[in-house]
């Protein structure tokens, strides 16, 4: 009996979103940065809070490429190494929950002062993942360890609901999806349950929230579409 | 009988040394440097560098090699002449003809990229490291955070649905 639960339990978790998604866990209480100022590539920024002039931030950007992350690494280099104020530095590698990425620093000067950022690199499937934390320079060692452990928190995955460790946490979310795509009032239900949503699964991060919301956003839309024809 | 075979078969081998017939005598290489003097460039072989197809693969001269463009590489454009020895100077000397010095341009370019870097097909596009530039440009944006406070503190789901509408924007 329990085998026979847990197998539809299993069923009813199967992946809902194939498509490879790539996220991080912010820092506590740092707060997601304004989309509009974000650079094309950049699809997430989290700022920490506070009055500084200069904002401490964590972003995440991405692109394709068929290159290597050998010669991705290189690329970036010499971008970087093009500007006279700016200097680059490859500071090795660090492991990351998707998987082993090239961590490198970039000294520059700003409007408010030099600044250093850390920069990890990583490649998966012909998808370059670039995370990049920024402060002032006379700031950023207060920073590195949060920096770091953001970094370690990269994943990529075919399925966000697997980051729910809890099983039965698991599939009382999926139901409630399914509930919610299934409804012809889908914008008014995802309104409420947004709300509970963000307070309920806040361990797993803003970044994580918010990639889940907008990919039942999108189913709801594309079964619309689909009964519209 | 068969010390005629015999003797036919030591005329043969002994022929190599008599000078009649020399085993690689064909070569390019293997022509006296003093006979090399008296030709002209055209002389020599113009077909080698007017067309390189027309030659036997073995004489074909091997521009990419290092010891070709070595007279340019490390002794100047006006030393070589004198200095390599006369297969290496057969190769290296420069030409007036037109097809010869475009040759040569052509060979040290192929090799200056071989030595920097993988082949062409190997490289990445010129774009790549667009994700780096914007993850950099972004950090680098002084007004991040101040509207950032404001809009979270008001309603999280408004940032939602902005990045939503990014999201889609960028899919489509």
């Amino acid at each position: 009996m329990k085998t026979l639960v847990f197998c539809i339990l299993t069923l009813l978790a199967t992946p809902l979103y194939p498509s490879p998604h790539a996220f991080f866990s912010p820092p506590d209480k740092w707060e997601i940065a304004n989309p509009e100022s974000y650079a094309p590539s950049v699809s997430i920024c989290f700022v920490k809070k506070g009055r500084s002039h200069f904002p401490v931030s964590i972003n995440l950007a991405s692109e394709r490429t068929s290159a290597s992350l050998d010669e991705y690494v290189n690329a970036v280099q010499k971008i970087h190494e093009q500007d006279k104020r700016t200097s680059w530095k490859e500071l090795g590698t660090l492991n990351t929950r998707a998987g082993t990425a090239t961590l490198t620093q970039i000294d520059t000067t700003t409007e408010l002062g030099p600044a250093r950022m850390l920069q990890l690199l990583f490649l998966k499937n012909g998808q370059a993942y670039v995370m990049t934390a920024a402060a002032l320079k006379e700031e950023v060692k207060a920073h590195y360890g949060t920096f770091i452990e953001t970094f370690k928190s990269f994943t990529i995955t075919s399925n966000l609901l697997d980051s729910i460790v809890n099983m039965q946490r698991k599939v009382s979310l999926t139901r409630e999806i399914e509930r919610i795509q299934s409804s012809k009032d889908w914008s008014n239900k995802l309104l409420t349950f947004q709300k509970r949503f963000m307070k309920q699964f806040s361990d797993l991060g803003t970044h994580w929230q918010l990639l889940v919301l907008s990919d039942i956003r999108e189913a709801c839309e594309r079964q619309e579409r689909a009964h519209e024809k | 009988m068969k010390n005629n075979k015999f003797l036919t078969f030591c005329l043969i081998l002994s022929l190599p040394f008599t000078g009649v017939v020399r085993a690689d005598d064909t070569h390019v290489q293997e022509t006296a440097p003093e006979e090399l003097d008296t030709l002209s460039e055209r002389q020599i072989a113009p077909e080698r560098f007017v067309d390189p197809e027309a030659t036997p693969p073995h004489e074909e001269p091997d521009l990419h090699s290092e010891e070709v463009l070595a007279p340019r590489h490390f002794y100047g454009e006006e030393a070589p002449r004198t200095m390599p020895p006369p297969a290496e100077n057969l190769d290296a000397t420069p030409s007036d003809t037109d097809a010869e010095s475009s040759k040569l341009d052509q060979a040290e370019s192929s090799t200056d990229d071989t030595a920097e870097a993988a082949p062409a097909a190997d490289r990445p596009p010129r774009e790549v490291g667009a994700a780096a530039t914007g993850g950099f440009d972004t950090a680098k944006r002084k007004q991040l955070g101040n509207f950032a406070i404001a809009v979270i503190t008001i309603a999280v789901a408004t940032t939602a649905v902005l990045l939503v509408s990014k999201h889609e924007g960028k899919r489509s």
